[in-house]
């Protein structure tokens, strides 16, 4: 008993100190825990049980759910658009924002400017974007049949986004638009890290433009377009907020993808317990994206 | 042809295509802010008027008038405490993983780092639960404390990186004259690592002051929505009054540009940081 209470206060000001920055950590945690560990787990008790938010009782169904998520006809398609549709922006934003980033890539007065106007379409809420575009695909007034009426490839009166043909590919336009400023800005850092004097020693041993691309340019961005990659495909994949302020998900269910599909059926029709089956389907599918990109970070932190 | 002068033609193609492209991309932003400014007939005009002739504020003063003032207030007290407690959570965190080695640093720090790939869809649904549950759906705190988890991955990231770069050996002259940790840090590496915490903030406003599928989730009753909530629900009127919607999303977009635009530097520099360190 003498012997604690000596030893006690030594030790208690020892653990103070050990605990001290967990302590400065605590704050955050607790949010982490209670605005997504918590649901999380949550969401996939849920898929267990039949739930509606007023019913009261819950029995539960064990894969129930799954079975009939997956006995939804529209399920396959919704999963086929949703992946047309992260594809395609991941596609078209990675093209358009290498090239951009490569023509930022050279010194010249403004710079800093350009990249900054650049990266406006990225900052803006994704609701203005969506008012924008609608607007510019108004089928009657919109500028962009405007301008392509007269190439004649088109009807002039094409309701872009309210006919089931174009409506998904005009999604995808507008969110490329959006989404390509962070490919350029991430592109951008990364060809900034690539020392001049790789270049130069290149150029004296007589390499070519394109050469110097393939050999120097894209070996060192390996990295950086991985990691990009990655990060614009789960935000992508992630996206309900741009498609559902264009479309809602129409016409026909054209631009159905799965955040919007989860959505209704959980606020709409309130198949809590079907909707949270598709959602943890769908974090099992993004878990696989996640676990791609933990590993592209180690092998980064043991590269460097 | 020499190589120089090649070189200085390429150079002004290059520069030519860039002011083009810079051009197309931004005229979206030149037609919402005209077509703001523009009577109802002039907005159904054909072809379109390119260049407004005698703009009016018509739509603004009618925008006013009707429920935006509200969505306008709730948008700006949710973004201000947002940013207000995510800056505090987020320096508190960051100043320990950029000063304690502790057990479980790298690993914790790398956590966060994820969190910017969570599936909002995933997590929704129970959220929506919890709050109905507490009674919290249409207040401004079940945004709130929802907004401060995403804004935290990017804007601990950021800080690390601000707090790293302050010597340890000012905090420890500050304590050795009888300050505390806090203190120290309140007093010596806060007022040095201000460019970050400004940019920090911006971020959060940002992302709260954008965010619409947790408010449109959570907030169901008319007097509690969010700016970017309250403009999808123009399109939910039978005939959409687009003069009203052009100027509400050009109230929308001005704190954005503002803020951005004050500090676009920082900004990138978050942005890339945040993805890229690891």
């Amino acid at each position: 008993m003498n012997l604690l209470a000596s030893v006690a206060p030594r030790d208690r000001r020892l653990t103070y100190r050990q605990v001290y920055p967990y302590l400065l950590i605590a704050p955050a945690l607790c949010v982490l825990v209670l605005v997504l560990l918590y649901p999380f787990v949550d969401g996939v008790r849920i898929s267990f049980y039949q739930d509606t938010l007023m019913s009261q009782s819950r029995p539960f169904v064990g894969l129930q759910n799954y079975r009939s998520v997956f006995q939804i006809p529209q399920f396959g398609l919704v999963l086929r658009i949703s992946l047309t549709w992260a594809l395609g922006s991941v596609l078209g934003e990675a093209m358009l924002g290498i090239l951009v980033a490569l023509l930022l890539n050279r010194s010249f007065r403004g710079r800093a400017f350009f990249r900054a106007l650049l990266l406006c379409p990225w900052v803006m809420p994704a609701v203005v974007t969506a008012v924008i575009w609608r607007w510019l695909y108004h089928a009657e007034f919109g500028v962009v049949n405007q301008l392509l009426g007269p190439i004649g490839l088109f009807s002039a009166k094409e309701n872009w986004l309210g006919d089931p043909n174009t409506a998904l590919w005009a999604v995808i336009a507008s969110n490329i638009w959006r989404g390509f400023p962070f490919w350029m800005t991430m592109i951008l850092a990364g060809l900034q890290t690539i020392e001049p004097e790789l270049y130069e020693a290149a150029r004296v041993d007589g390499a070519r433009n394109w050469q110097l691309f393939r050999y120097i340019t894209l070996p060192n961005l390996r990295l950086v377009l991985t990691i990009t990659s990655i990060l614009s495909f789960v935000g992508n994949f992630n996206n309900f907020t741009l498609v559902y302020a264009l479309t809602e998900g129409g016409p026909v269910d054209s631009t159905k993808i799965l955040p919007i599909f989860i959505w209704e059926n959980a606020f709409k029709f309130n198949r809590f317990g079907e909707a949270a089956a598709m959602a943890t389907f769908f974090a099992v599918l993004m878990a696989i994206a996640i676990l791609i990109y933990a590993r592209l970070l180690r092998l980064r932190s043991r590269e460097t | 042809m020499n190589l120089r002068a090649r070189r200085r033609l390429s150079d002004w193609l290059l520069n030519t295509l860039l002011v083009g492209f810079t051009v197309v991309v931004l005229f979206p932003f030149y037609w919402l802010l005209v077509s703001s400014l523009k009577t109802q007939d002039q907005l159904f005009q054909i072809p379109p008027l390119w260049i407004p002739t005698a703009p009016t504020f018509d739509n603004f003063v009618r925008l006013f008038q009707g429920r935006f003032p509200v969505w306008f207030q709730n948008s700006a007290v949710v973004a201000s405490a947002t940013t207000l407690l995510g800056l505090t959570l987020a320096a508190l965190a960051a100043y320990s993983f950029s000063r304690f080695p502790f057990p479980g640093n790298r690993a914790l720090s790398t956590i966060f780092l994820f969190i910017q790939l969570f599936p909002v869809a995933v997590v929704v649904i129970p959220l929506f639960i919890l709050w109905t549950n507490l009674k919290l759906t249409n207040t401004y705190a079940s945004l709130i404390v929802t907004y401060l988890v995403f804004g935290l991955p990017v804007s601990t990231w950021l800080l690390i990186g601000f707090f790293n770069a302050v010597p340890a050996e000012l905090e420890e002259a500050a304590m050795i004259d009888g300050s505390s940790r806090l203190g120290a840090l309140w007093r010596v590496t806060l007022p040095l690592a201000l460019p970050g915490l400004a940019a920090t903030a911006i971020y959060i406003f940002l992302l709260s002051w954008n965010e619409f599928f947790f408010a449109l989730t959570f907030m169901n009753s008319t007097d509690m929505r969010t700016i970017p909530v309250g403009l999808s629900s123009f399109f939910a009127e039978h005939s959409v009054d687009w003069g009203l919607v052009m100027a509400g999303s050009v109230v929308a977009s001005l704190p954005v540009v503002l803020l951005f635009g004050a500090l676009s530097r920082y900004f990138i520099q978050g942005l890339t940081s945040g993805a890229l360190k690891g």
